[in-house]
C-alpha cells in the first residue's frame, strides 16, 4: 500500500509538477528570483486590492500575458527550460526571474 | 462638473450609479484608519542612487552646469531648465511643452521633483533610468534638437567644462556616458522639502486644517487617488488609463498589453497645487476640474480603462476636502541659484 502510494505521489509529481506559490502584495512579488522544474506550476496570486498584470520581458519566452483582478489567483504553467523575467505591466516595479531547469 | 469635459453619457453613467445605492458595491468590511494609513506616507531619510554612478559635489555641479546651459540645444537657445524650471516647481506652466522652433509638442513637461526616486522614466517609461533618459530630450529634434556628435568635441575643446569633467570624472574627458551621468547626479538632488502634509504625517496635528484631514481620508478611502498615487511621493510609479480623451498611444506604443495602451505613469502629487496644467496631455487648468474628472470616472470609457477610474460619488464637500489635501502637499522648496556657464563660443 505504501509502495503504490508513493508510486502515485511520484506519478502525479512527474505528470503535474510542482505548485510554486507567489504572493502579490503591497505592489510586490513575494519572491525576486523561483526556481523551478520544467512542468512544475506558477501560482500567482493576486493579493492587493488594485489589479495586477504578469507578462514576459524576455523575448520569445513560453509566458503568456494575464491580468489579475483583486483576490484572483493565475496558474502557470512552465513547459520548458529556460530563463525569463517576469514584470506587471501595469506597476513596472514589480519584476520576478523565473528559473526552469529540466 | 466641468462641461466641457463631461461627455452626456459619462455623466448620466455616474449620475444613475450615484443615485441608486443599490448599484454600488459593498463597501469594504474593514477600511483601515487614518492612523494606519498615515504610516504609509513617511519620508524617507535618504536619496538613492545607482551603484555606478556615486554622488559628489562635484559630479553635481557639473550636471547643473550642463542642465542650465543652453549651447548643448541645436538653436543654442533651449536649456533643460528651460522646460523643467525651478522657479516653477521644475516645469513650465504650459499645458504642453514647447520645444525647438517654439512649436508645441504632444506633452505636458513632468516636474523633476523627486526624480531619484522613480522607476521608469518618461511619461510613457521608455527610459530604464535617469542616466538612460537625460540624453533622450537633448537629441529630440522636437525637443532641444542637440547633436552629440558636436556637444562632445565642443565641450573637449572648452577649457571651463575640461575642468569641471576633470574634477568630477578622475580626470575624463566630456563624452556621452559622463554627460547623461552628471545630469542625472545633479536631477537626483531635486527633491520637495517638507511641506505641512509632512508635519502632521511627523506627528504635528495643526500643521494642516481638518477638512485637509478628511480629505486625506477619502484620498485613501472612497476616492480610491491612493491606489495608484501611493506613498510618500504619490505614486507607484505605475502606467494607467486614466480615460482622458486623448488619443496618444503612451506606453502602449511598447507594451502589447491591453491595460498599457493610453496608459501614461502615474505623476507626482508634491507640490501639485503650484503645477497647472495637470494630466499628460495639459488638458485639465485646475484642480478642481482634475478632482472632478475623477469623480465622474474619466471621459472614455474603453477596454483599456484603468479600474480603478470609474464614477465616485463625491459630494461638492467631499471635493472640497479633497482640494484641501492636496494643497498641503505644497513645499518651500529651497531657493535654486543660477550656475556660471563656462565661457566660450560653440
Amino acid at each position: 500500500m505504501k509502495k503504490m502510494l508513493l508510486l502515485s505521489t511520484l506519478l502525479t509529481g512527474l505528470a503535474f509538477g510542482e505548485d510554486v506559490v507567489i504572493i502579490q502584495k503591497d505592489k510586490q512579488f513575494s519572491k525576486q528570483v523561483v526556481h523551478l522544474k520544467a512542468g512544475d506550476k506558477l501560482v500567482f496570486k493576486n493579493a492587493d486590492d488594485v489589479v495586477h498584470n504578469l507578462y514576459s520581458v524576455s523575448p520569445g519566452t513560453q509566458f503568456g500575458s494575464y491580468t489579475q483582478q483583486p483576490g484572483q489567483t493565475t496558474p502557470v504553467t512552465v513547459s520548458k527550460e529556460g530563463e525569463f523575467e517576469v514584470e506587471c505591466a501595469i506597476h513596472p516595479r514589480m519584476k520576478i526571474t523565473v528559473k526552469v531547469s529540466k | 462638473m466641468s462641461k466641457h469635459h463631461l461627455s452626456f453619457w459619462c455623466w448620466l453613467g455616474a449620475t444613475l450609479l450615484c443615485a441608486s445605492p443599490a448599484l454600488l458595491p459593498p463597501l469594504a468590511a474593514a477600511e483601515p484608519s487614518r492612523e494606519a494609513w498615515r504610516l504609509k506616507y513617511q519620508r524617507p531619510s535618504a536619496i538613492p542612487y545607482p551603484a555606478d554612478n556615486l554622488p559628489s559635489k562635484e559630479k553635481e555641479l557639473l550636471g547643473k552646469t550642463l542642465f542650465f546651459d543652453p549651447r548643448l540645444s541645436g538653436s543654442g537657445w533651449i536649456s533643460c531648465a528651460t522646460c523643467h524650471n525651478p522657479g516653477l516647481s521644475w516645469s513650465d506652466g504650459l499645458p504642453k511643452s514647447l520645444g525647438e522652433g517654439m512649436k508645441t509638442l504632444d506633452r505636458r513637461t513632468p516636474t523633476l521633483l523627486n526624480i531619484a526616486f522613480g522607476d521608469r522614466m518618461m511619461w510613457d517609461g521608455r527610459a530604464k533610468s535617469l542616466e538612460d533618459q537625460s540624453l533622450g530630450p537633448i537629441q529630440s529634434s522636437g525637443e532641444m534638437n542637440g547633436d552629440l556628435q558636436k556637444i562632445i568635441p565642443w565641450l573637449q575643446t572648452n577649457l571651463g567644462y575640461r575642468q569641471l569633467f576633470a574634477r568630477a570624472f578622475s580626470g575624463q574627458l566630456p563624452n556621452a556616458e559622463n554627460l547623461a551621468m552628471a545630469i542625472a547626479a545633479f536631477e537626483r538632488t531635486i527633491v520637495s522639502a517638507v511641506s505641512p502634509f509632512d508635519e502632521w504625517i511627523a506627528g504635528n496635528e495643526a500643521a494642516i486644517p481638518d477638512e485637509a484631514k478628511r480629505g486625506f481620508d477619502l484620498f485613501n478611502g472612497t476616492a480610491g487617488c491612493a491606489k495608484c498615487h501611493s506613498g510618500w511621493n504619490f505614486t507607484d510609479d505605475g502606467f494607467h488609463d486614466i480615460g482622458l480623451k486623448s488619443t496618444d498611444p503612451g506606453r502602449g506604443r511598447f507594451i502589447p498589453v491591453e491595460s498599457q495602451r493610453f496608459a501614461f505613469k502615474t505623476p507626482t502629487l508634491r507640490n501639485i497645487a503650484r503645477r497647472a496644467h495637470y494630466m499628460h496631455d495639459g488638458s485639465e487648468d485646475n484642480l478642481e476640474a482634475v478632482i472632478d474628472f475623477y469623480n465622474h470616472g474619466g471621459d472614455v470609457a474603453r477596454p483599456s480603462l484603468a479600474p480603478e477610474v470609474k464614477p465616485l460619488c463625491l459630494t461638492p464637500e467631499d471635493e472640497h476636502a479633497l482640494l484641501a489635501f492636496l494643497q498641503t502637499l505644497t513645499s518651500r522648496d529651497p531657493q535654486v541659484s543660477y550656475p556660471e556657464l563656462p565661457e566660450g563660443k560653440r
